[in-house]
């Protein structure tokens, strides 16, 4: 019961316009009063404490620090520049091009919001001057924007693979495949709805001028093999990784000699505000979870499941409805800190792998960057094309259907997932 | 009134700046720090033992740190899409619950200080300092939150702030804003 009224807590905060990591923390303070600890309210500062005393996570500002510097560094006009010159000719050609400038830039930024804020709003504008509705033009960019956070680097999968006791590498080797299934879906999708509304295709390029923009771009695109290779060969950790790709992406911003001290500040900034957010957030969700481990929660929720839920395949398309509906009203992060202790036994009962099993969950999870109230993705759209929320919204939601389609097939294709992983790193489970 | 109002805003904003740059020289050196080590391995073969250490302990300061900067300059994730709909005096109510609870909840943070302060006077491995250190900002934070707080809820009541206006959601167009300041939701 203490449970319901956390949530209830959590939801009605967020609905009167409290923050959401003051959300957190209230209902975190809540539960520690409901299971009666209300004489040692330092229990909310020690376990905030633990929350974000996590080495692990070290790896974050520096992944932070890389994405912003070389955002800065205007390489999302060289990106889409390279999209065009490959997917441009196809049909829905501007559209496809969204599509494949978002998973190029994902690699190098691994968020959604500077995603949609950099290469998104560079693309929507290109696509309404070429006659693509708003909405829709609007709406692909915020759908596509979920491929940020899926393929690495990704703090996202980073959070993952601490929750689960997981290696970041594994885990950073598995998003790349299903990163590139839901890029193919979104442009199944998009040539289908060009097709039926005629949408322009562009001009065929040459192959030199494929290359030459390839190569323009490539330092940028070389970054997530970069990172990977050099976690998957021991070389870096993944704070070392981050590191690195602090080191790189200034190195990169000095040879394309767009670097200075004005857009370093601005990065360093990003980096501070962003980073103390995610952490802190992550810090109250830690305050929520003392709670639901004291009331064994997790316990009563398994066996609960367990009752209903007979097989592997029921359960995951139970799990894939119930963090979809999640995703709609709480932050990917504070979600996944809440749900990963709660759901991770019930994964391990039904014999679901922890890689394949933290990816299906980041994904449908990511969903909520595009759906109503919490789809952050949205909002961020809404400022920069001053379009309704609830006109995006409509236009969104068919776009969610590459996403589920996505989902299911990395939920019921577990090589998806451990393909890469499996092959490049291989465990002796 | 508005002249005490206009006054805290503007101490506010130095203690903002202040706070700010102390947590990016941190960052920065916490950065260099790492490059350095990393080229002392693999390079000269020798590891530098203070930096995990320390980098671990800048980690947890720069995010309380940042803490008190996101708050003020309204960059917490925010789902005004319900709020945004009643006029402005139940917004203003809702707010004043909102920031009722933000007080609430930093000061809870705040009273702790000699809970904690008692409980972990223990040393840091290999940093030295007491583990109560990693704490201070926190507490920093919550002191200036709670201040920031009834600077707004006075601003609303004097009439000089409107809350949940639409220009208060995410404002990516304005160029001083970092691209990806709502990134919360999706690292």
């Amino acid at each position: 019961m203490i449970g319901f009224w956390l949530f209830v807590a959590i939801i009605g905060l967020l609905a009167i316009g409290v923050p959401v990591t003051f959300a957190l923390a209230t209902a975190g303070a809540l539960g520690i009063y409901l299971a009666g600890f209300l004489d040692n309210p330092a229990i909310v500062t020690q376990q905030l404490l633990t929350g974000i005393n996590k080495p692990a996570l070290m790896a974050i500002p520096f992944f932070i620090f890389a994405g912003s510097v070389m955002t800065g560094t205007g390489l999302s006009s060289r990106i889409f520049s390279a999209a065009h010159s490959v997917v441009g000719h196809l049909r829905g050609g501007l559209a496809q091009v969204n599509v494949v400038s978002s998973f190029m830039f994902a690699g190098i930024s691994g968020s959604s919001v500077a995603d949609i804020a950099g290469i998104g709003r560079l693309s929507v504008t290109e696509m309404v001057r070429r006659g693509y509705p708003l909405p829709f033009s609007a709406g692909l960019t915020v759908v596509t924007s979920i491929l940020g956070p899926l393929v690495p680097p990704s703090i996202t999968l980073i959070i993952y693979a601490w929750l689960a006791n997981e290696s970041v590498a594994r885990m950073f080797l598995a998003g790349a495949v299903p990163g590139v299934l839901l890029g193919l879906c979104f442009m199944i999708y998009v040539a289908y709805v060009s097709i039926r509304r005629g949408y322009p295709t562009e001009a065929r390029q040459s192959i030199a001028i494929i290359l030459k923009t390839l190569l323009t771009s490539l330092p940028a695109l070389l970054v997530p093999v970069f990172i990977l290779l050099a976690m998957v060969f021991g070389i870096a950790t993944a704070t070392e990784a981050g590191v690195l790709a602090s080191a790189y992406a200034i190195v990169l911003g000095l040879f394309y000699k767009t670097v200075n001290w004005a857009m370093l500040r601005d990065a360093l900034v990003e980096t501070i505000l962003v980073t103390s957010l995610v952490m802190m957030i992550i810090g109250f969700s830690q305050v929520l979870n003392w709670t639901l481990s004291i009331e064994q929660i997790p316990q009563a929720l398994a066996d609960l499941v367990f009752q209903y839920v007979q097989s592997r395949g029921a359960f995951m398309i139970v799990l894939i409805v119930f963090l979809l509906i999640v995703g709609c009203f709480l932050d990917v992060t504070a979600a996944m800190i809440l749900l990963v202790p709660l759901l991770l036994p019930l994964a391990d009962q039904y014999d679901i792998d922890r890689i394949q099993f933290g990816i299906v969950l980041s994904l449908s999870l990511l969903a909520g960057i595009a759906t109503p109230p919490m789809g952050i993705g949205l909002y961020v759209m809404c400022g920069l094309k001053k379009i309704r929320l609830e006109t995006l919204s409509l236009a969104v939601l068919p776009m969610l259907i590459p996403v589920v389609v996505a989902l299911l097939v990395i939920a019921f294709v577990p090589q998806v997932t451990m393909l890469l992983p499996d092959l490049v790193m291989p465990t002796n489970r | 009134m508005s002249h005490v109002l206009n006054l805290l805003d503007r101490i506010l904003s130095v203690v903002e700046k202040a706070i700010l740059s102390v947590a990016v020289a941190l960052f920065a050196f916490m950065l260099i720090a790492n490059v350095v080590n990393i080229v002392s391995r693999y390079v000269l073969g020798t590891a530098i033992d203070w930096v995990f250490p320390w980098s671990g302990l800048i980690f947890v300061w720069i995010s309380f740190l940042g803490f008190f900067v996101y708050f003020r300059r309204g960059q917490d994730v925010v789902v005004d899409l319900l709020v945004r709909r009643f006029n402005a005096p139940v917004r203003i109510l809702l707010a004043v619950v909102g920031y009722a609870v933000v007080i609430g909840m930093a000061g809870l943070i705040f009273s702790t200080i000699f809970r904690i302060i008692d409980g972990q006077r223990d040393a840091i491995q290999m940093v030295g300092l007491p583990r109560y250190s990693m704490a201070v900002p926190l507490f920093l934070s919550c002191f200036f939150i709670v201040v920031e707080c009834l600077s707004r809820i006075g601003g609303m009541l004097t009439g000089a702030l409107v809350p949940f206006e639409d220009d208060q959601t995410a404002a990516p167009d304005d160029p001083d804003v970092p691209a990806a300041l709502q990134e919360t939701v999706n690292p």
